[in-house]
């Protein structure tokens, strides 16, 4: 007990620089599990990807459409069992800033595709029955107090022009369903009518469910040889892959991420080595008056090991309890920066059991070279400093 | 009135010491032969550089001579590993030291508690033996001060319960009342003379004070590494 003691009074002998040095490891992990939530919440959308579902895009890119023909050739591919499609419409609300997904949708293949997709029926009927109508979701609704019955304008940019829709339903996907909180649908044929001949019955993308997830593969690949050749060649992915190559195109910056979270760890080892190698120094003269008195080298070694831990542990409680509600914070100005696109900003178990693990381990480890070499030293010229 | 010399608990033979600077040897001690008796009080003087500390470093085993042998108690310990040199320090040697050395961040009863936590005692029987070692030294009644609330004098007093907690036969004091006044210093010496008396410990001390080395039974004066005479 008085070990313990030793080693936690020890820890905070410094106290202004202890104290600093726990708020250092604090601020790591929460930059730590700041990029780590934006990385996870980036594949959040691919992570929740139905496994029975297929994309089929244009070949050449994304950006190209299908002629509405594909669709009824897809539909009846054999193991299809469902199909829908929807197109990006872009799009800006009032300033580029609020940015946030919007589709044109056929509402009722659509919604048998994402069954999860569901309204009150009230709200239902209303939609089904507005050409002009649309669905948002709940997060998209809070964020600019909508209500159902409001209007939504508009300036289009891949569609020119503007447009006007009506809000008739607020939809509630269940929790880990692959349908995002902050997307609105509208009617695709709304869209349609409005485009000139030579843009009409275009399809972003057709999206089917499987009904064996085993034969995917091999669906997928009947669908793409059946336009093989043709003006508009498909490719046919996993619901998963397509949000995946998403992904592709922010890779580097993903990557970039994954690197500063390694930094900000290494940073972590570096305030609190330091610290350790300060305070180890300093206390030459007690550690040797310890192994006069018989305690061993193994003791002084655990005593130093000990005040790293109970420094980065302290540092992991002053993290961990700030994290979330800084996270919140962050996350909502990131958000506003970087768009809808990302998935919800919440502190996710898994950076956080990485972030205490590795901030209590670097704690020892940034411990083990000054408590090595206060262990090894001699005693006889660590005394003579004494006096 | 002087009492009978006990059998000789430390013995060192030809024991010599050089340390090493760079590429120089710088020799410390030359060939000691020295016998000290059980029970007796005695004092290792001379001028700075004449390798007292170093003796007395030896003696309880934590430096370790570059020839000769040392035993003490029965026991060769050049001989010893590093661990079972700790082990042994634990159980035959109290230090205390010129600058009293107590750790800040705890109090009297802690500091003199420490060596005790390397012992299979309880809780309560350690408790018992601090309370017992601080009575002592008369500062039963300061436990739970930190070394900060206390005197030059009392902080020395702590240092010595912490010496004395273990019951070790063997006390090796550097200087012991180096940082204290007249009045402090007197009451440590006192106090080693009682721990030599009534407790029947061997004292060995460096000191520089005539006055502190007059309180000693025999005393050893070293130059150049050499011992040149004892009274």
């Amino acid at each position: 007990m008085v070990f313990l003691l030793l080693v936690v009074k020890s820890a905070f002998r410094n106290r202004l620089r202890s104290l600093l040095t726990a708020f250092g490891v604090a601020i790591a992990i929460i930059a730590f599990l700041f990029l780590r939530t934006v990385i996870s919440a980036w594949h959040a959308g691919a992570e929740r990807a139905a496994a029975d579902r297929l994309v089929v895009r244009n070949k050449i890119s994304i950006i190209f459409p299908l002629p509405t023909a594909y669709f009824q050739k897809v539909k009846n591919v054999p193991g299809v069992t469902e199909a829908t499609w929807a197109n990006w419409f872009g799009g800006v609300y009032k300033d580029p800033r609020n940015f946030f997904a919007k589709f044109a949708v056929d509402a009722d293949s659509y919604q048998r595709v994402y069954p999860e997709l569901q309204l009150p029926p009230e709200e239902q009927k209303a939609w089904m029955g507005d050409r002009t109508g649309c669905i948002i979701g709940e997060e998209l609704a809070a964020k600019y107090s909508w209500k159902v019955g409001d209007e939504i304008p508009l300036a289009g940019d891949i569609y020119p022009g503007d447009w006007k829709f009506t809000i008739r339903g607020i939809y509630h996907p269940p929790q880990g369903s692959s349908i995002d909180k902050r997307t609105m649908f509208f009617h695709w044929k709304y869209l349609d009518e409005r485009m000139p001949e030579g843009r009409k019955n275009q399809l972003g993308v057709v999206i089917v469910r499987v009904a064996d997830v085993q034969q995917s593969t091999s669906v997928a690949s009947t669908i793409d040889k059946l336009f093989d050749n043709s003006p508009a060649e498909t490719r046919t992915e996993t619901e998963r892959a397509f949000q995946m190559s998403f992904l592709s195109m922010v890779s580097a910056m993903l990557v970039a991420i994954e690197a500063i979270s390694g930094v900000v760890l290494a940073i972590l080892l570096l305030i609190l080595g330091n610290t350790m190698a300060m305070a180890t120094r300093e206390r030459t003269t007690e550690y040797a008056v310890l192994r006069a008195i018989g305690f061993r080298p193994s003791h002084i070694v655990r005593l130093v090991l000990g005040e790293g831990l109970v420094i980065a542990g302290t540092g992991v409680a002053l993290g961990l309890g700030m994290a979330p509600a800084i996270l919140r914070i962050a996350g909502q100005a990131f958000q506003r920066v970087v768009g809808a696109f990302l998935g919800s900003f919440v502190v996710q178990p898994g950076p956080a059991i990485a972030a205490v693990a590795v901030a209590l381990l670097g704690g020892m480890l940034a411990a083990a070279v000054p408590a090595w070499r206060a262990g090894r030293m001699r005693l006889v010229d660590a005394l003579r400093r004494v006096e | 009135m002087s009492e009978a010399p006990g059998q000789p608990i430390i013995r060192l033979r030809g024991v010599r010491k050089v340390y090493h600077r760079e590429q120089t040897e710088v020799p410390v001690l030359d060939g000691i032969d020295l016998e000290i008796a059980e029970n007796s009080f005695e004092a290792l003087m001379g001028p700075s550089g004449s390798g007292k500390t170093t003796l007395l470093n030896l003696i309880a085993g934590i430096d370790r001579p570059s020839a000769g042998t040392i035993e003490v108690d029965g026991t060769e310990i050049t001989r010893l590993s590093e661990g079972a040199l700790a082990t042994w320090r634990a159980r035959h040697i109290g230090f205390i030291f010129q600058q009293y050395n107590l750790l800040p961040v705890l109090t009297a009863f802690q500091n003199v508690e420490l060596p005790l936590l390397l012992t299979p005692l309880k809780s309560a029987e350690r408790r018992q033996r601090v309370e017992t070692a601080l009575k002592i030294v008369s500062l039963g009644d300061r436990m739970d001060h930190y070394p900060r609330q206390l005197s030059g004098g009392q902080e020395q007093r702590v240092a010595i319960a912490r010496a004395i907690v273990t019951d070790p036969t063997i006390l090796v004091a550097d200087e012991p009342t180096g940082d204290l006044d007249r009045k402090s210093a007197e009451e440590v010496l006192k106090l080693l003379e009682l721990l030599q008396r009534e407790f029947k410990k061997t004292i060995v001390m460096v000191t520089h004070d005539p006055q502190a080395a007059e309180r000693a039974k025999i005393i050893r004066k070293l130059d150049k590494g050499s011992l040149a005479a004892s009274a």
